[in-house]
Order: structure tokens, then C-alpha cells, then sequence
């Protein structure tokens, strides 16, 4: 017995909500050393003040 | 007559900054596809059942011939649970071209007809291409795939295409000194399923933590640490939620001088080790047992290498 391929449409629905998660991912992934960078920079201000 | 006072020491500022990290000049991270390299290492080694010979002829600096035989039995496809097997013996012939390290081509021929080719060739400073394909006499099994890897300042990006309508795409990038994370999204176009997975790879000098999990239902995780300069210890869980297989391995990877030992055992009652001797330059002997004691399947296979 074979699997049912899915339907088309449906497939291609899913296609674009992965392909859509993997884009948002990547974006979180290229940001997060800036905002680490900028946590890190304001802490060091505040050593400064002291 | 009064000396100047020297200097204090900088290790002290150099092991100040390293406590401070430069999230703008992060290491490139490894590729995703050999993200679980170290626990591959240990845990997979090439095991066969049988007699391998293998010898290699260095033509030139760039060009290499290579002549391997293997005789052993092999395993088919069958039925019933028993494990069933026919003895076989394969030759294969090879050829290897690197014109390091921009190029390389790879190839392998079996008497039956099957050849397997590599190429690898940097298009520029950046940018890889890859392809590596498997043909066959038999109608419609065979496969090839093409790659393209990009390598950025800080991360790795990787596009592949491969026939039956098979498209991926992976992303992996260094968020601190030590942790990366990666993504990967795939069509198969042939069967119409789409996919995405979610890796995180952490390492220090002395040990490397992974985790990987898609949405086909695979759960990869794996842990290596070294004990020692010689001694490597290495597990993993690997499981799928959907089909609920769950598997649980422990290796240990052991270097000395002149040989390497690599074993493992895991939770389905497989008990491996892979043994590599070097006896003179260029001759090295080789050992391999897997003993899988639920299937009753108990495989022991002797080499030698020739050539380096």
C-alpha cells in the first residue's frame, strides 16, 4: 500500500508556514548578538557611574 | 644603581578581557551539516562484516588511485524477523583529484555498475559548491544533490537541491564564544512534505553539547567530553516522537600513539568497537565487531590499508 500524497494546496500551505518559521527564526538568531552587545555596552555605563 | 620596576604582568588583563565577550567579532561556527561531528566520530564508526583491503596510489601530488576489495556476507531484505545474508565480494575502483584548496573530485566505481561521485569546488573566498551523486543501472534509484555554502563573518548559510523535487535551505550562526544556533527548512517536492528543524550547538575546549530537533519528529541530542589528550567519552539520545523509537548511546574514543580504539553500546543491545593499528608507515591494520544481541546479528570484519 502506498501513502496518499497530500493535497497541493495543503502542502503547499504547510511549505509556507515552515518556510516562514525558518525566515523568523534566522531574523531572532542575526539579532540576538546585537542585543547582547547593547545589554552588555549599558551595563558598562553603569559601572562608569559608580 | 635602581632598577625600574617591570611592568606587571598582562596575563592578568589578557584573562580580564577574555571574561569580556565582542558579540560584533564572533568565530564562524562549523557547518550544519557536521554539527554533531564529535559524537559521529565516536559513536559511528565504519563498521563492516567481512575481509576490506584497500590500497592507495599517490600518482602525483594531486592525483590518487584507489583499488578496494571486500568479501563478506550481506545482508538483504527479508520478511520474517530473522536476518538473512548471502555472501558477496565487491571491488571498487576510485580516483581522487584535489588541487587544495580550491578543488576536489572524488569518484568510485563497483563491478556492479554503481558509481558514486563528489565534487567540491570554491567558487570564491565565500562561496562552496557541492555535489555529490549516486548512479545505478536500476531504473529510477539514482540520486544526486548540489550544494551551495555561503560563509559569513559570524555564520554559515547552505542551499541544496537535489532530484525529486528535494530543496533545503540551513542557516547556523554564533550568538556567543561558545554557543551557536542553526535552522533548516526542506521541500520534498516528490511526496509534497515539508520540513523544519531547530539545532543548538555548545562547546568549549574540553567538551561539545548538542541538540537538534525537526518537525519530521526527530529529537537528536548528544554530549562529548574529553577526559584526557587521549580519551574522548561520547553519548547520545536520539528518539522520534512520532513513531516513539528511542535510542540511547554511550562511546568512548581512545587515542594512542600508534592505534585508536572507538566503541560503543547502546539501549537496543548493539555492543561495537573499531579498532585502527598503524604497523609501518602507510600499513594499517584494522578491526571491527558489532554485536547486536536482540537481532542475534554478530558481525566481525579485518582490513588492511595500504597507502596512505
Amino acid at each position: 500500500m502506498f501513502m496518499r500524497k497530500p493535497d497541493k494546496a495543503a502542502a503547499q500551505k504547510q511549505l509556507k508556514s515552515h518556510a516562514a518559521m525558518f525566515g523568523a527564526w534566522v531574523v531572532v538568531i542575526r539579532v540576538t548578538p546585537y542585543v547582547l552587545h547593547f545589554l552588555s555596552t549599558k551595563k558598562e555605563e553603569l559601572k562608569l557611574d559608580l | 644603581m635602581a632598577t625600574p620596576i617591570p611592568p606587571p604582568p598582562a596575563a592578568a588583563a589578557a584573562a580580564a578581557a577574555d571574561t569580556k565577550v565582542d558579540y560584533l567579532n564572533l568565530p564562524c561556527p562549523i557547518p550544519f551539516e557536521e554539527l554533531h561531528r564529535e559524537a559521529m566520530m565516536s559513536l559511528k564508526p565504519d563498521l563492516f562484516e567481512g575481509m576490506r583491503f584497500d590500497f592507495t596510489k599517490m600518482l602525483n601530488q594531486k592525483f590518487s588511485l584507489n583499488h578496494s576489495v571486500l568479501m563478506g556476507p550481506t545482508e538483504v531484505p527479508s520478511q520474517s524477523t530473522e536476518t538473512i545474508k548471502i555472501p558477496t565480494a565487491h571491488y571498487e575502483f576510485g580516483s581522487t583529484f584535489i588541487d587544495h584548496p580550491r578543488l576536489l573530485l572524488w569518484g568510485r566505481i563497483l563491478t556492479d555498475g554503481r558509481l558514486n561521485a563528489r565534487v567540491k569546488c570554491d567558487l570564491s573566498e565565500n562561496l562552496t559548491f557541492k555535489a555529490n551523486a549516486q548512479l545505478t543501472n536500476e531504473p529510477h534509484m539514482s540520486h544526486a544533490m548540489i550544494n551551495f555554502d555561503y560563509k559569513g563573518k559570524d555564520y554559515r548559510t547552505q542551499f541544496q537541491l537535489g532530484n525529486g523535487a528535494l530543496l533545503g535551505a540551513s542557516y547556523i550562526q554564533s550568538v556567543t564564544q561558545h554557543l551557536s544556533l542553526g535552522g533548516e527548512v526542506f521541500w520534498a517536492g516528490q511526496h509534497r512534505k515539508s520540513g523544519i528543524g531547530y539545532a543548538a550547538r555548545y562547546n568549549t575546549d574540553k567538551s561539545v553539547a548538542t541538540g537538534q530537533v525537526a518537525s519530521t519528529g526527530m529529537v537528536l541530542l548528544s554530549y562529548v567530553q574529553k577526559v584526557s589528550e587521549k580519551v574522548s567519552l561520547a553519548s547520545e539520545f536520539m528518539c522520534n516522537y512520532l513513531s516513539r523509537d528511542v535510542t540511547a548511546s554511550f562511546g568512548y574514543d581512545y587515542i594512542l600513539r600508534q592505534c585508536r580504539l572507538r566503541g560503543k553500546i547502546d539501549s537496543n543491545g548493539c555492543v561495537a568497537a573499531f579498532l585502527e593499528e598503524r604497523l609501518n608507515m602507510g600499513l594499517n591494520f584494522i578491526l571491527s565487531a558489532e554485536l547486536d544481541h536482540r537481532k542475534k546479528d554478530y558481525k566481525f570484519g579485518f582490513g588492511l590499508t595500504v597507502g596512505e
